[in-house]
């Protein structure tokens, strides 16, 4: 019992303690206080852009809705003060679900004043379509993207009208980018990827993403390995008391799957347009809404693409979003505008890391098998060597041989089980308390089981094979016997002429039985001989030690009784019999008689 | 040397705690699965969490192994005889202790999630397989069964042990080329 609490104490110590640690893991929660002081960007600003973005509802991918919604960016952009050089609309075409569809990006560059021809270049983008209607295979469910993706718009318009506004002196470019095709998959931000220029991709240091940043906290991940950017971006928002998230080590591990190369498993940060960018090593950004400080995200997914993704239930359900999204823009535009910004981004750029084998799971199970496949040999050769050294011996058969009267049994060693058989009579108290079963009494049989006393002497009865009659009548000792069968310990029977009577008969019917085990030659001719009968005048050479000494009839053992230990008694030639199992000693060659009678002591078969 | 099969434990009693080991050691990865299922299917609000997290975890690998026990132990003890139930008691023992020590051991994760999946697919198996040799050792010199046939019994469960895991990594093998 104590153990078991011990077992118990120790299983549940184990468990609270990983609970612990697990509760204990950061949270995502920034550790400094958020007073709002660093909002360059005002939630009123924002909240209007959102507002008259979400007014073109139907932005379906691949349609004329989204046109629409490309060519109101377009304006925006051109009215924030972008030259017509800078602003494009950069058409695609691609294949969806075997539907041939197009597709556009919308692109503004701003270029500071001391930003030479090949300056680095950094990428703040965000995706504009919708799922409102059915398009390309892909079921219409309602949704005018409030959330996702109005919200990213109107951060990304309001970095870019900041920078018109403002024009801070980057030593950088800074390329808006407006991804189409982005509520079905990232094809648009693939074909920008595809678009650029080998220099173009070698001088971008940094690719931002803005996405459904209406929910409850806007998270900011960079990568699940160590970087510069990261404390970088940490230190800026601890810098200006932003109310930025970070994806935290409670927030589950998906392992098994991966949706950024080099990560070997997934996690909801790891979801957006930006995976083109950094699966091909340029240094990235997600800033996103979410709550991920619990396991359960269906808020989150039962709004994304759904018909609940609506202005109104945003202003209704999210009353934050506003903040939210001033947060993120204010985050990013501080972020460019701070010390050690290009040199922080350059430095990940040319020292991304190359973990591209930590997705290769084939590689980790090959190992698994092959350490298997190394493991069944091995195994083999420990169960050679212990065959070797433990062989399993098989048991020797064991021999049961009818024992001669009166002989010794000379191999103590033999694993022969012999038996010396009598005929049992009441007198004998093999088992205490039971009545012997060839008492007749005990058994309450017929005398005369086959009737053979019925029969005239002519019918072939006549003779006596085993001259038992002869032998029993010259015996002397029958009175004792019978005097001892008055004792109380065991059924008695009468003290008649059926006792002699009685036994000629179960020797007969002993005689018919079959015998027990296998013998060899020699042994089977012992015991034939040991069956015949012995005459009377013979029962003197009978008890020669040179010459095998045959009982007067043979007689099968009791079951199993036969086989245990058993006093012994006196063996005496023709009237009582011996109903033993010695084992140990043999009749093979000839041997003292034993005096007693005793023909074993060991009887349990081994 | 300690007859850890001496006094035994109620069985129901051990395939609890042998049901709670499972849950432990599987915690993290069931805790990723319901976040999966939970953000591409959705889940009710009150089931994903923690808790069933980590009770549905060690579902899967627990009645596997009680299944796989149940019919490997009775082929044993068909061929070797012997004390064959200390045997698999004490197997469940070792068991326990090996999926407390990965448990521990996968704590690892929220230090270095990186090599999560590599920690995995490769200490998993290594952790158990080592657990069971050391405790058939153990087992071989209790005489639970007697020396000349203890070799069956070492064939068959690390023949049990090391086909799950290889079948287990080769359709794993053909799902990532596939």
């Amino acid at each position: 019992m104590k153990r078991f609490i011990a077992i118990v104490c120790a299983l549940v110590c184990v468990i609270l303690s990983a609970f612990a640690m697990a509760a204990c893991a950061d949270y995502g929660a920034p550790e400094y206080s958020v007073d709002g002081s660093g909002l360059v960007i005002s939630a009123e600003s924002v909240a209007s852009k959102i507002e008259e973005f979400a007014a073109i509802e139907d932005r379906t991918t691949y349609t004329k809705g989204e046109k629409k919604a490309a060519t109101y960016l377009m304006t925006e952009l051109l009215d924030f003060g972008y030259d017509t050089d800078d602003v494009e609309v950069l058409g695609f075409s691609l294949t969806d679900n075997n539907y041939q569809v197009d597709s556009q990006n919308v692109k503004a560059v701003y270029r500071s004043s001391v930003a030479g021809e090949n300056a680095k270049n950094v990428i703040i983008g965000a995706y504009y379509d919708n799922r409102y209607g059915t398009t390309a295979g892909y079921s219409g469910v309602g949704s005018t993207g409030a959330i996702a993706n109005c919200t990213g718009v109107a951060a990304t318009l309001a970095i870019a009208e900041y920078l018109q506004a403002q024009k801070p002196a980057l030593d950088y470019t800074v390329t808006i980018v407006f991804f189409g095709a982005g509520a079905v998959s990232d094809y648009g931000a693939q074909h920008y990827y595809r678009g650029m220029s080998p220099a173009d991709r070698a001088n971008t240091v940094l690719m931002v993403e803005l996405q459904r940043l209406g929910f409850e906290h806007v998270y900011a991940f960079s990568d699940e390995r160590k970087s510069r950017r990261e404390p970088f971006f940490d230190g800026v928002a601890a810098d200006n008391k932003l109310d930025i998230y970070k994806p935290t080590q409670k927030s589950p591990i998906m392992t098994g799957m991966y949706a950024l190369e080099g990560i070997p498993f997934y996690r909801w940060a790891h979801t957006g347009i930006f995976a083109p960018f950094f699966n091909s090593g340029i240094p990235t950004l997600n800033l996103v809404g979410a709550d991920w400080e619990t396991l359960d995200v269906t808020d989150n997914d039962r709004v994304t693409i759904t018909s609940a993704d609506t202005y109104a239930n945003m202003l209704k359900n999210y009353p934050k979003y506003a903040e939210n999204t001033a947060t993120a823009a204010s985050f990013m535009v501080k972020t460019l505008e701070a010390d050690g910004f290009l040199a922080a981004m350059q430095y990940d750029r040319e020292n991304f890391p190359d973990t591209d084998v930590l997705n290769k799971d084939w590689i980790w199970y090959l190992v698994v098998l092959c350490s298997v496949l190394i493991g069944v040999p091995a195994t083999y050769l420990v169960n050679a060597r212990l065959a070797k050294k433990y062989p399993i011996v098989a048991p020797q058969p064991k021999t049961v041989k009818m024992a001669v009267f009166g002989m010794d049994y000379e191999d103590k060693n033999s694993a022969d089980i012999f038996v010396d058989v009598k005929r049992v009579s009441a007198l004998d108290d093999i088992f205490p308390g039971i009545p012997n079963n060839d008492a007749p009494s005990a058994r309450g049989d017929s005398l005369d089981p086959f009737g053979l006393d019925a029969l005239p002497a002519s019918s072939g009865r006549a003779s006596d094979p085993f001259d038992m009659n002869a032998s029993d009548r010259s015996d002397t000792t029958q009175p004792q016997i019978k005097e001892q069968a008055q004792e109380p310990n065991t059924q008695v029977p009468k003290e008649n002429d059926s006792q002699e009577y009685i036994s000629q008969e179960q020797e007969r019917a002993a005689d018919a039985a079959p015998q027990i085990g296998e013998a060899d030659d020699n042994s089977v001719a012992q015991d034939e001989r040991a069956e015949q009968p012995v005459p009377a005048d013979d029962a003197d050479k009978a008890e020669s030690p040179d010459k095998p000494v045959a009982p007067k009839t043979p007689r099968t053992s009791k079951p199993s009784a036969s086989r245990t230990a058993t006093g012994g008694s006196k063996s005496t030639s023709g009237t009582t019999k011996r109903k033993t199992v010695s084992a140990g000693k043999s009749v093979h060659g000839g041997g003292k008689s034993n005096a007693d009678g005793e023909s074993g002591t060991e009887g349990e078969e081994k | 040397m300690i007859n850890i099969a001496k006094k035994k434990l109620p069985k129901a009693a051990l395939s609890v705690l042998v049901y709670l080991s499972y849950c432990a050691t599987s915690f993290f990865v069931m805790r990723g699965s319901m976040a999966y299922y939970g953000q591409y299917y959705g889940l009710p609000k009150w089931f994903t969490n923690d808790i069933w997290s980590f009770f549905l975890g060690g579902l899967v690998p627990f009645a596997l192994y009680e299944l796989i026990s149940v019919f490997g132990f009775k082929m044993i003890w068909a061929r070797a005889g012997g004390d064959l139930a200390s045997v698999k008691y004490g197997l469940g023992l070792t068991v326990i202790a090996a999926n407390v020590f990965l448990a521990l051991f996968k704590l690892i994760y929220l230090a270095i999630p990186l090599y999560a999946s590599i920690i995995n697919v490769i200490i998993d198996p290594v952790i158990t397989l080592a657990f069971v040799a050391l405790y058939l050792l153990y087992a071989f010199k209790q005489e639970y069964v007697e020396k000349s046939r203890f070799r069956i019994v070492l064939t068959q469960v690390m023949n049990i042990f090391l086909a799950v895991y290889g079948v287990l990594a080769l359709l794993n093998i053909v799902l990532a080329v596939a």
